[in-house]
């Protein structure tokens, strides 16, 4: 697969703007619902790292434009206000409480139950960092890149099909209730977003129907409130983590190239 | 379709009435049903809701939906189990339908129901025999089941019908090259990629092709180009692992990292370029490159070359030092394309 003109006007950029390249591969490792995810050349190492999953190669050039867009983001900011999200372990509320009183989990041996609590708290920050700067990065993609929207809109399908099947009974119960509804949360913003961009009304009613809807509308209207600047991705970060009672575990630290 | 499922415990009884909250109660049933059906109109479409136990299912189409559309669109979405699924219900109502027949048939071939596949494609062969994506289709799942004559018989067949389709051409020229056929399958690939020179499939099977019949110059261009074109998926790294076959391949190097033979025309070579002056030895190395550019087998010393100026014969080993040696003496770090690097470095270090 050849890189369209589009990824490769976004890979000469981020070259451009911070002097280092950036390797682009596919991986399988990634986990769903990741289609795709940047690493961002960061305390000395000399490159950037875009990877997909192989089965989102047809996506390719619109997840490497989407990417890419973090990083541009980033240096679009003068130094002293780089800024990047650092673990707080130990802020509250503690995953390994979510995790003791999960009946699925219960009975895990104390590192298994650990390791799950770091993964449901890694995984909520991680949505907290890319989801609602994403909204704002994929809505500026679709303005500029007509050419990207078909497959744009496939990407964003293939997400809200992956978000629901938390929906599914299995998934249900294999996941405490908290963190379990505060992804539904992120998610349903999500889907009330792009369901009403996209003309996909039917997007946003499983989360209605489970009790989301004005949740979903608190998160966005901080989307609304903002302009869609690079200098305003903190602050968005963080009113959606104080929405949803995640503030203590968002720590910013002075970003190091 | 759309459809989404939710256990009955996590609907919002907020949206219902008082009278109806109680979720073991039939008036429950009827409110939740009556709540979709509202959202079915508001959304334009055509809803069904299914209660079964615990749990709710929802789904809802398009007054205008297409099966068959949307079936390809979920397989294109990575969904295939889904559009399969899709395909298999639509058929009872489409049951002679070529474009199902044909989606239905790849999509149960990519999900290794091979023996169905083949069943589904040859009904659809049977109502249309000259069915090209069909023929290819069914030369696919054939070749997966093993039954290589009869794929290679498909495919024939589809070439025939449609010769300017490049993948009828690569599909065949692919089938002849694993069946060890590599000189019949070339022409094909070599239509393949003229008929869409951005393929990069149909450049990495030229390149294979181009290697098992034995010429590496056109081999290490096919793969070069495949390489490029995909540089960042399967293909890139099949072809990678082609070129540095034949980089490397049977070219036997000890612990040290290197071939005794290769040491020794390397000193060689070095030994006779520098008994020339700087521009007889770039003439050489000109000639010696020219000599190459049609491709040499450093591991058949059984085949000798003849080079102006030089009395004896060479092996295409000592060629390809003379081109290595040469390019490092005139502009030192060039890649020669051979992977002589080793044994340059020791000999010039043990002449000095």
């Amino acid at each position: 697969m050849s890189l369209g003109s589009i990824s490769q006007q976004f890979l000469q950029q981020v070259e451009t703007v911070t002097g280092l390249p950036v390797h682009v591969e596919a991986d399988e490792r990634l986990q769903p619902p990741l289609l795709a995810k940047v690493q961002i050349a960061r305390r000395g190492v000399p490159l950037h790292r875009v990877a997909y999953h192989p089965s989102a190669r047809a996506m390719a050039d619109y997840l490497i434009a989407f990417q890419c867009s973090f990083v541009l983001r980033l240096h679009s900011m003068p130094p002293p206000e780089r800024f990047d999200l650092a673990d707080a372990p130990g802020a509250q509320p503690d995953p390994m409480d979510w995790v003791r009183a999960h009946a699925a989990s219960a009975h895990l041996p104390p590192d298994r139950q650990r390791a799950f609590a770091d993964f449901l708290r890694t995984s909520l920050v991680s949505m907290l960092r890319s989801m609602p700067v994403g909204i704002w990065v994929d809505h500026d993609l679709r303005t500029r890149f007509p050419e990207l929207r078909e497959v744009q809109e496939q990407a964003l399908r293939r997400q809200i099909d992956t978000h629901a099947a938390l929906f599914r009974p299995e998934v249900q119960r294999s996941v405490p209730d908290q963190p379990w509804r505060l992804s539904l949360a992120m998610n349903a913003a999500f889907a009330k977003f792009w369901g009403a961009e996209l003309g996909q009304p039917g997007w946003i009613l499983p989360y209605q129907a489970a009790g989301f809807a004005t949740q979903a509308e608190a998160l966005l209207r901080q989307l609304r409130e903002r302009a869609p600047h690079p200098s305003e991705d903190r602050s968005l970060i963080n009113s959606w983590a104080e929405q949803l009672g995640l503030n203590a575990w968002l720590q910013w630290i002075p970003y190091s190239p | 379709m759309e459809q989404f499922v939710l256990p009955l415990n996590r609907f919002d009884l907020g949206l219902l009435p008082e009278a109806a909250r109680d979720t073991a109660s039939p008036a429950f049933r009827e409110a939740v049903d009556d709540y979709f059906r509202r959202r079915f109109r508001e959304m334009g479409v055509n809803g069904v809701v299914q209660l079964t136990g615990d749990t709710l299912t929802v789904g809802w189409v398009a007054p205008d939906f297409d099966p068959v559309t949307a079936a390809i669109a979920l397989c294109q979405r990575g969904q295939v189990r889904d559009g399969v699924q899709l395909l298999e219900l639509a058929r009872s109502r489409k049951p002679d339908s070529p474009d199902l027949l044909l989606n239905l048939g790849i999509g149960l071939n990519e999900l290794g129901e091979g023996h169905r596949a083949v069943t589904i494609l040859e009904h659809l062969l049977d109502l249309e025999p000259d069915h090209v994506r069909g023929l290819v289709a069914l030369g696919v799942a054939l070749g997966r089941q093993g039954e290589d004559d009869a794929a290679l018989d498909r495919f024939t067949r589809a070439v025939v019908l449609a010769p300017a389709d490049p993948w009828t051409q690569s599909n065949l020229g692919g089938m002849l090259l694993r069946v060890g056929r590599p000189a019949e399958a070339r022409p094909h690939l070599e239509a393949a990629v003229q008929l869409a020179p951005e393929d990069p499939r149909g450049w990495l099977l030229l390149g294979e092709s181009c290697l098992e019949s034995g010429d590496e110059a056109a081999a290490r261009t096919a793969l070069g180009r495949a390489r490029t074109l995909d540089p960042h998926g399967v293909v890139r790294d099949r072809a990678e692992a082609l070129l540095n076959r034949l980089a490397s391949g049977r070219f036997p190097r000890n612990l040290e990292g290197i071939n005794r033979e290769a040491l020794a025309a390397m000193t060689w070579a070095l030994g006779h370029l520098r008994s020339l002056s700087p521009a007889d030895a770039r003439n050489l190395t000109l000639k010696a490159a020219l000599l190459g550019q049609h491709g040499l087998r450093l591991t058949a010393p059984a085949k000798a070359h003849r080079l102006e100026g030089i009395p004896e014969l060479l092996t295409a080993l000592q060629v390809a030092c003379l081109i290595h040696a040469g390019l490092q003496m005139a502009i030192p770090g060039t890649p020669s394309g051979f992977p002589l690097e080793r044994e340059h470095e020791l000999a010039t270090a043990n002449r000095g």
